[in-house]
């Protein structure tokens, strides 16, 4: 009892130390918060993009493909203009090109050498191909492509062919007038329309869930301030003690060097918990996370191990680094190291076999993946698998920590 | 005073870079952030273009041939990996893949005589952008498909026009943006710890006493910074130039605007140190807020197509006008509505009003 009296008197003196360094715990929280910041301006840049629409032609089917391009609003951020005012939008950059429905349309559709111009800001070739990709499956839906669906969970063909539109005669369109519409009288091509590329898409989903890239990308930022909070905060205690002469004065108090040890070990990890309290309670409170009921535990636990790992490495690297400066440096660039290469800005998947291989090695791909599998999904698949590697790299982390204090302490 | 005022230069100049050859730990982890912050983007730039996919082709027929070699081809949408069902099955379980395409083993039958063939594709719906992203692809592919083997009832074709004469790749515009990041972060790190050290040692009142204004003293000390961080530009740089095999379109123009940018940087650096007095958090702020500067200032794509907003606060950053200039110099890409002599005349005046400020700071704090 005595012992944990002083364990806590310990961690206490530390915990008071660090809130009387505003200043680093500002540090601690600048990147973090940058990459929230960060996500959030990307969620603009990957999303949609500016495109103008000119339609040349009123006829039926130009109608109807201009109602295409329009419906497809996930992929563009479409302006109805003319011409002129579109060819001036796309010199000044306020659209990435301009799709025209030519004058000769409808009767170009009769005749099928329809064409539809698309002019483009080709700068790079993410934003350019998206651009690319959506046009064509505008113009594959107007020739009455498949896009079926299918539920995860079910496996049932979906059925939300709601409407159904025939396709004119070619006698309709040469008279002008106006073709009967679909039995629903919604005008969306659908499956009914005949389809030209005889090709069609059955889809079915892996996961029982509908994550926004904003969610889905932000929520890593948490493990981020777990990670350089406990890191520097740990990394600049260690170093504090030993440049102020403070370190000298703790070993000649009445308690054990492991006491020593675990206690500036836990310090690290309780402050970057209590951060990440505050964090998730502006979260919860903003409702801008909230996970699944059952979920909080597996959660918990998951912060937990990445700030007992946090803590651990900043032990290390306070211990074997010299000068506050370079250790503020080297943490928060370790930090970003095991956060991106954990997945915290990318998708592994998408990574060189190698790259994938490196990221294994990355404890805090674990608590990335059990984060988001934790506040995301349903189930709690794979959390377990995530928790043990993380609590053997916590673990592991922290006997190196130890060491580490041990060592200073013996020199 | 004339001579004063040259001797305190040429002195924090030398002070500085004595300081410096002392600090060789702190250069090279400054220099690896830099080159941490080239491979961090090119991170990014991987997930923005050729998902990995497995194909499972149960028809060995050529139009199934011809249909995988359309998705591989089609705007930079897929990496193919040709997979049996079962070994598709656990790498989209295992996260390796983002979807599997299966293609029926009477494809090539179907679409020899123009019955409707069925493709299944599994996604790792794991976020919407990912879904969206095959959800768009794959009947572009189909389209191209169509347009490849001459299917007859296609009605309506894409009559394509582009600006540029030619593409440029996701990660080359990202990794020459992400070069004036790197000028920003080398740059804004040594002069701000340079001004905050003098703070945060106390060394700032001494400089009270000399006879000369103090900003003489410290921009000495600015110019060794500025050195400094030219020399260790070339680092990523070369990184850039051998590793990533981007060659400047324009190499002179390229090295003098990424010389430019460095000095600039390090003005706004010197403003940045004297407003935070402190090494610690300048080195922690310099680094968070470099990557959303980055990003809002065109570095992905031109800031003007994230909408009004975005680039209006584009232009409250240095990094984009740097970008315009440098992308202007390695790619030949306009990526500012402005023209490259009115982002580099943006960058001037930033230089001069960093160094304003840094000036008025600095007074203050000897008031």
């Amino acid at each position: 009892m005595n012992s944990l009296r002083r364990l806590w008197a310990l961690i206490a003196l530390d915990l008071l130390i660090w809130r009387r360094m505003p200043m680093l715990v500002i540090g601690a929280l600048i990147p973090p918060a940058g990459m929230a910041l960060l996500i959030v301006m990307l969620t603009f840049s990957v999303s949609r993009q500016p495109v103008a629409l000119v339609a040349d032609s009123g006829g039926h089917y130009a109608k109807e493909f201009a109602k295409l391009i329009e419906a497809d609003d996930d992929a563009y951020f479409l302006t109805r203009t003319d011409q002129g005012k579109a060819k001036r939008m796309l010199q000044e950059q306020r659209v990435a090109a301009i799709i025209s429905i030519p004058a000769d349309f409808d009767r170009s559709i009769t005749t099928h050498s329809a064409t539809v111009d698309l002019t483009l800001n080709n700068i790079d070739i993410d934003f350019a191909d998206d651009i690319r990709r959506s046009v064509d499956r505008s113009v594959g839906q107007f020739d009455g492509m498949r896009l079926g669906r299918e539920k995860p969970d079910a496996g049932e063909e979906n059925t939300e062919d709601k409407s159904a539109v025939e396709r004119p005669e070619p006698a309709e369109i040469e008279t002008g007038k106006e073709p009967e519409r679909g039995r629903t009288g919604n005008a969306d091509w659908k499956v009914d329309v005949p389809d030209a590329y005889h090709i069609g898409i059955e889809e079915h989903d892996l996961r029982v869930t509908n994550v926004d890239f904003l969610h889905y990308q932000v929520v890593p930022a948490l493990v981020l301030l777990v990670l350089t909070v406990g890191m520097l905060g740990t990394a600049t205690l260690c170093a504090a003690d030993r440049e102020r002469g403070s370190l000298r004065m703790l070993l000649t108090a009445p308690v054990s060097s492991t006491l020593l040890i675990s206690s500036r070990l836990l310090s690290g990890a309780i402050a970057s918990a209590a951060v990440l309290a505050v964090a998730m309670a502006i979260c919860f409170l903003t409702h801008a996370i909230s996970p699944p009921p059952g979920h909080l535990a597996a959660l918990s636990g998951l912060f937990l191990c990445s700030a007992c790992c946090a803590s651990g490495m900043g032990a290390a690297l306070g211990n074997l680094m010299r000068g506050q400066q370079n250790i503020a440096l080297a943490s928060t660039l370790l930090a970003s190291y095991l956060f991106f290469m954990g997945g915290g800005f990318t998708t592994i998947a998408f990574l060189p076999h190698w790259l994938r291989l490196v990221s294994a090695l990355d404890p805090i791909r674990f608590a990335i993946d059990g984060v988001r599998q934790a506040l995301f999904y349903p189930d709690l698949t794979g959390v377990a698998q995530d928790m043990l590697v993380l609590i053997g790299a916590a673990v592991a982390a922290l006997l190196i920590g130890a060491a580490a204090v041990s060592r200073s302490f013996r020199a | 005073m004339k001579t004063a005022t040259v001797t305190s230069i040429a002195g924090g100049f030398r002070a500085e870079l004595i300081q410096l050859s002392r600090s060789r730990l702190f250069l090279f982890l400054v220099t690896l952030q830099a080159i941490a912050f080239l491979l961090l983007v090119s991170l990014f730039g991987l997930t923005g273009s050729r998902a990995p996919i497995a194909v499972v082709s149960n028809d060995a027929g050529n139009y199934a041939k011809e249909f995988i070699s359309t998705l591989a081809s089609t705007h930079h949408s897929f990496r193919i990996e040709p997979m049996s069902s079962e070994a598709a099955a656990c790498s989209i379980k295992s996260g390796n893949i983002v979807a599997v395409i299966t293609i029926p083993s009477d494809f090539s039958q179907s679409v020899l005589y123009f019955k409707p063939a069925t493709i299944r594709v599994d996604v790792d719906n794991i976020d919407t952008d990912m879904t969206e992203d095959v959800q768009r692809a794959l009947p572009s592919a189909i389209v191209s498909f169509g347009r490849k083997i001459g299917t007859p009832d296609i009605r309506l074709r894409v009559n394509e026009t582009d600006l540029i004469g030619h593409d440029t790749d996701f990660i080359p515009y990202l990794v020459v943006s992400g070069l004036v990041l790197d000028a920003f972060v080398i740059a804004a790190i040594l002069s701000a710890m340079t001004v905050a050290r003098e703070f945060e040692r106390r060394t700032v009142m001494l400089l009270i006493t000399s006879p000369v204004h103090p900003m003489m003293p410290l921009i000495g000390r600015i110019a060794a910074t500025n050195l400094v961080a030219s020399a260790a530009m070339v680092v990523p740089a070369l990184v850039v130039v051998y590793g990533y095999h981007i060659h400047p379109l324009h190499p002179i123009a390229s090295v003098f605007s990424l010389f430019v940018c460095t000095c600039i940087f390090s003005c706004i650096g010197v403003a940045l140190g004297a407003w935070i007095k402190r090494t610690v958090p300048v080195a922690a702020l310099v680094m968070g807020l470099s990557l959303p500067i980055y990003v809002c200032s065109g570095s992905l794509e031109p800031a003007r197509f994230d909408g009004y907003k975005i680039w209006f606060s584009a232009h409250l950053t240095p990094v984009y006008y740097a970008v315009g200039i440098v992308q202007d110099s390695f790619h030949g890409l306009h990526v500012t509505p402005e023209s490259v002599a009115t982002d580099a005349f943006a960058l001037v005046g930033w230089a001069a009003a960093s160094l304003a400020v840094a000036a008025i700071v600095v007074r203050r704090q000897f008031r």
